[in-house]
């Protein structure tokens, strides 16, 4: 009896504890749509349109990716497509022999908003829509018509994704196909033409994220509710607004009072609001995936631009640029234009860069990819700062400054054998980038004086940027000077569009700069289609692939500046994931703030 | 009067169609055209940018181009068997770069009210203006009306106390707000009472809330202050100097030394002779005036975060969006048009020795 009064003691005791407890615990998770919307600013033009085939912006992406699915997702612990990932449709995939087929089996518990199931018919009719030339497909499906030969639906949880060519990215091409409510489109699009420029586009009634679409207040905001019934995730946050604020002093002066949750800090104020942040007063998180900052070379006659290969593929003869050298008429390298850009390299002072443009915060890049990708070649070194070396390349480059004006003139340089008149023509060339960037305007005059220091006159201006694009694509610049985000996941084949010879075109095409290397080539080819794909033999040919792109220099990689993010400490939840592809928002359904 | 009106109205059609004209031709070729930007992120072939240039209708020398935005291509290039491809063309090309068919035009030209599909926001040009429109009328209405009559105001008492402190310190005043850039004062104001004293908002047209739209003026007239007055104070500046220099004049007329010899009083005689009459050279100001209400300020809406007009017609000049630039453009024509015929016909409202021959 006494050991059963101790049992029933000990038993209310344990009641007690739970009923303590338990409701404690349950309040650590809370409910759907019980925290304050998050309010993120949108430092840029109202989205264009939230159908995924057509979006071009980066503000529509913003909104499209919180409100549709994705067809396979990314791990956010490595950074890679993985199955079963939240908010995507893949749970698994098998590839073929011959690794030209790829077969997608989809989940099945996955709903549009109006209670229609996402099948493979979402995926089938995205497809369907690439390949349809009446459709104003966005640029960044157009590859996929070259890549992909079919994509066949045979039932509706399996995709079927059959490549033109064997490719070791071919999970990248397959990343980017979208699933929309084909349902839905075929009825508010009869024609799949009609998309094109409908007002339907701006309101999408039928979505299937974590997000549903609540409004589009034009030059103001866009507001998106909570998806209480979401199935990967309990969305905390009641809504979610994308607030315009296009100024980058009142969008910092609405953080500070609290009006915003979150946002990117610009250059600029970066100093400022990471002291702040080291103080305690804001979360805050530095990010290295910024845009790379580059320099592109011409190195063909920028008066004559000419494609690289005729429509036989034969190799035309592009010319030469005086300074920055290129290719003779056989297709040899001109040993003095090399001299010049790696001059150039070794008379860039990134230290000074650093502290005059990016606060301190600048990594200098000897490629563009950065030392946390898989395709890093290990032991790749910047160039130094060493004007010394820089001198005697340029005196070996034939550019000597003979009348002492401290500008240099051809005495003996390349350009020579093409036209004898350019003797002791000097060392000056157009340096352009794009205006309005402040930063990008203070690193062209910084480079500007570094150059000048070792006997190069440099004129530098910004330009409007729809004028420098057409001067790029155009080929009729000398130096121009841009950045560049190389996208997430890394792609390692990103530059082969960059340095290929079939991209050479003026008014279309990335190599620009008319860079020509057989190896190179070869060595992009042979790691995107390397049977097995093995990662470390990829590893390796890339590796030699940016060693050689570095040592010749066709682009003269600047490097990073990191980026900084805030956010506001009535955030809980706040827990930034360096690998996710939304570093910092990778969780943001889970964030509370209170009302 | 009627007569008078329909004669402006007839001589301004020419006028209108020279300025768009003048706009179309700056603008076509101005370098760096829209495909380059479009077509480089998306590393297109030149068959592709070729297709791109034919899509937004860019590939056809300026006049032709004109000519569709004016009057449409459903004419130029058209379909008679009703295969939905073209197969008869004037003017323009009927085939695409690889040779294959190509639609029929579509697009009515804006005299058939088809103001065309923005190049980058995929979007008919018209609801993306007159989304906008609201906004800034609200803006530009406000700061006209506050402009007009603080400065008029202004102006009639620093007349009327000619030389003294008060006359002074608006005249200084009126320099100051003339010299100091907009972009300046709006972030100093923004920064001293949105963000120190926080006794005003820190732009916006009204409150983040998940709410579809602003709730009506009247209950967000806080967030108007601010950039009324900022864009007031060019207006007031104006209208000050203007009037008090008109005021001036007008005392100095025989009719004025009439009045007070009738033994008006003094208030009388100011207000009711002298800033009545003061007034009718103002009227010439308040038609461009209007002109200017719905796309002047696009600083002021850049800043304080206004959703106008302004702002989005700068974004399509920087981005090359030719059907909103010229959208923009057959408004502003239209509104400069009215707003001088108006001012004409003010003018001889309120003086009467104006005649409308």
């Amino acid at each position: 009896m006494k050991h059963l009064s101790r049992i029933m003691v000990a038993g209310m005791l344990m009641l007690l504890i739970a009923a303590l407890v338990v409701p404690v615990a349950a309040q650590d998770e809370p409910a759907a749509a019980s925290g304050a919307p998050l309010i993120l600013p949108n430092f840029g033009a109202d989205p264009a349109t939230f159908n995924p085939i057509l979006s071009n912006d980066g503000t529509s992406s913003a909104i499209i990716s919180r409100i549709f699915p994705s067809f396979i997702g990314l791990d956010d612990d490595t950074g890679f497509w993985a199955p079963g990932a939240d908010q995507a449709l893949v749970t698994d995939w098998t590839v073929s022999d011959d690794n030209l087929v790829y077969t997608f089996t989809l989940r099945d518990d996955m709903v549009w908003s109006d209670g229609t199931p996402v099948t493979s018919a979402d995926v089938q009719y995205f497809w369907d829509a690439v390949q349809d030339p009446t459709v104003n497909l966005s640029g960044s499906f157009v590859d996929l018509r070259d890549k992909i030969a079919s994509v066949e639906s045979p039932d509706a949880h399996t995709v079927v994704v059959t490549f033109n060519n064997p490719d070791c990215n071919a999970i990248d091409s397959a990343g980017i196909l979208q699933v929309v409510p084909a349902h839905y489109y075929s009825q508010i699009f009869p024609e799949r033409s009609d998309m094109n420029d409908s007002e339907e586009n701006l309101n999408p009634q039928v979505t299937a994220g974590p997000w549903n679409f609540l409004n589009f207040r034009p030059g103001e905001q866009v507001t998106l509710a909570a998806n209480t019934e979401w199935v990967d995730d309990v969305v905390v946050p009641q809504g979610w607004i994308y607030k315009n604020v296009a100024d980058q002093t009142v969008q910092v002066e609405q953080f500070l009072v609290g009006q915003l949750t979150y946002m990117g800090v610009p250059t600029a104020r970066v100093p400022e609001l990471g002291e702040r942040v080291a103080n305690g007063e804001f979360y805050g998180h530095y990010s290295t995936r910024a845009n790379t900052r580059f320099l592109s070379f011409n190195m063909a006659d920028p008066n004559n631009p000419q494609p690289a290969v005729d429509e036989e593929g034969n190799h035309l003869d592009q010319g030469q640029h005086p300074i920055f050298g290129g290719y003779t008429a056989d297709g040899v390298a001109t040993p003095g234009g090399l001299k010049v850009r790696q001059a150039l390299n070794y008379g860039m002072n990134f230290e000074e860069i650093n502290e005059g443009v990016f606060a301190g915060l600048g990594i200098q890049m000897p490629t563009h990819s950065r030392p946390d990708d898989w395709a890093f070649p290990t032991g790749l070194e910047n160039y130094p700062y060493d004007p010394d070396m820089a001198n005697q390349l340029l005196d070996e480059a034939g550019w000597v400054d003979e009348d002492g004006d401290g500008v240099r003139e051809c005495v003996s340089c390349d350009y020579l054998s093409v036209d004898p008149a350019f003797a002791g023509s000097p060392l000056e060339f157009e340096l352009l980038t794009n205006a309005g960037n402040t930063s990008q305007e203070a690193l062209g005059v910084l480079l500007q004086d570094q150059w000048g220091r070792i006997g190069a006159k440099v004129n530098f201006s910004a330009i409007d940027f729809n004028v420098l694009v057409d001067d790029l694509v155009g080929q009729t610049y000398d130096a121009i000077m841009i950045f560049w985000g190389f996208g997430f996941p890394f792609d390692p084949d990103g530059i082969s569009a960059v340095f290929a010879t079939s991209a050479d075109i003026p008014g279309s095409g990335f190599n620009t700069g008319s860079y020509y290397n057989a190896r190179v080539e070869e060595l992009l080819d042979t790691a995107r289609t390397l049977p097995g794909c093995d990662l470390e033999e990829r590893k390796a040919l890339y590796g030699e692939a940016y060693t050689i792109l570095h040592d010749e220099s066709p682009w003269m990689w600047i490097g990073i500046a990191q980026t900084l993010a805030v956010g506001q400490l009535s955030i809980e939840g706040w827990d930034p994931h360096p690998q996710a592809a939304a570093e910092v928002l990778w969780n943001e359904e889970s964030w509370f703030v209170a009302p | 009067m009627y007569k008078y009106v329909l004669r402006r109205v007839i001589q301004a059609i020419p006028i209108f169609f020279g300025i768009t004209l003048l706009s179309y031709a700056l603008m076509a070729n101005t370098p760096g055209g829209p495909v380059a930007a479009l077509a480089f992120g998306a590393n297109l072939k030149p068959s592709e940018v070729e297709a791109l240039k034919i899509q937004l209708g860019v590939n056809d020398p300026w006049p032709i181009q004109y000519l569709r935005w004016l009057v449409g291509d459903d004419w130029l290039r058209w379909d008679t068997d009703g295969d939905k491809l073209a197969d008869r063309s004037v003017l323009i090309g009927i085939t695409g770069p690889n040779g294959e068919p190509l639609p029929p035009g579509d697009r009515r030209g804006i005299l058939r009210g088809d103001f065309g599909i923005s190049f980058v926001r995929s979007r008919a040009v018209l609801p993306i203006i007159l989304e906008r429109l609201p906004a800034s009328i609200e803006l530009g209405v406000s700061s006209l009306v506050v402009g007009a009559s603080i400065g008029i105001l202004v102006g009639v008492i620093a007349a009327v106390y000619h030389d003294r402190w008060f006359d002074h310190i608006t005249r200084v005043l009126a320099v100051v707000f003339d010299a100091v850039p907009i972009f300046f004062l709006a972030i100093l104001l923004l920064l001293i009472f949105g963000a120190q004293l926080q006794i005003l908002p820190l732009g916006d047209r009204c409150r983040v809330t998940m709410d579809p739209s602003c709730p009506p003026i009247f209950q967000r007239l806080e967030y108007l202050i601010l950039p009324t007055f900022v864009l007031a104070t060019g207006g007031i500046s104006a209208y000050s100097r203007f009037m008090r220099a008109s005021m001036l004049e007008v005392v100095s007329q025989d009719y004025m030394r009439t009045a007070r010899a009738k033994g008006l009083n003094s208030r009388t005689v100011w207000l009711r002779h002298g800033a009545r009459n003061a007034l009718i050279p103002i009227a010439t100001f308040l038609g461009p005036a209007i002109a200017g209400i719905w796309g002047g300020a696009v600083i002021t809406e850049t800043i304080f975060n206004w959703p106008g007009v302004g702002r989005t017609v700068v974004a399509a000049v920087t981005s090359r969006d030719y059907p909103i630039v010229m959208a923009a453009t057959v408004f502003a024509g239209i509104s400069t048009i009215l707003g001088y015929l108006l001012s004409d016909i003010l003018y001889g409202i309120i003086d009467p020795r104006i005649r409308f021959d």
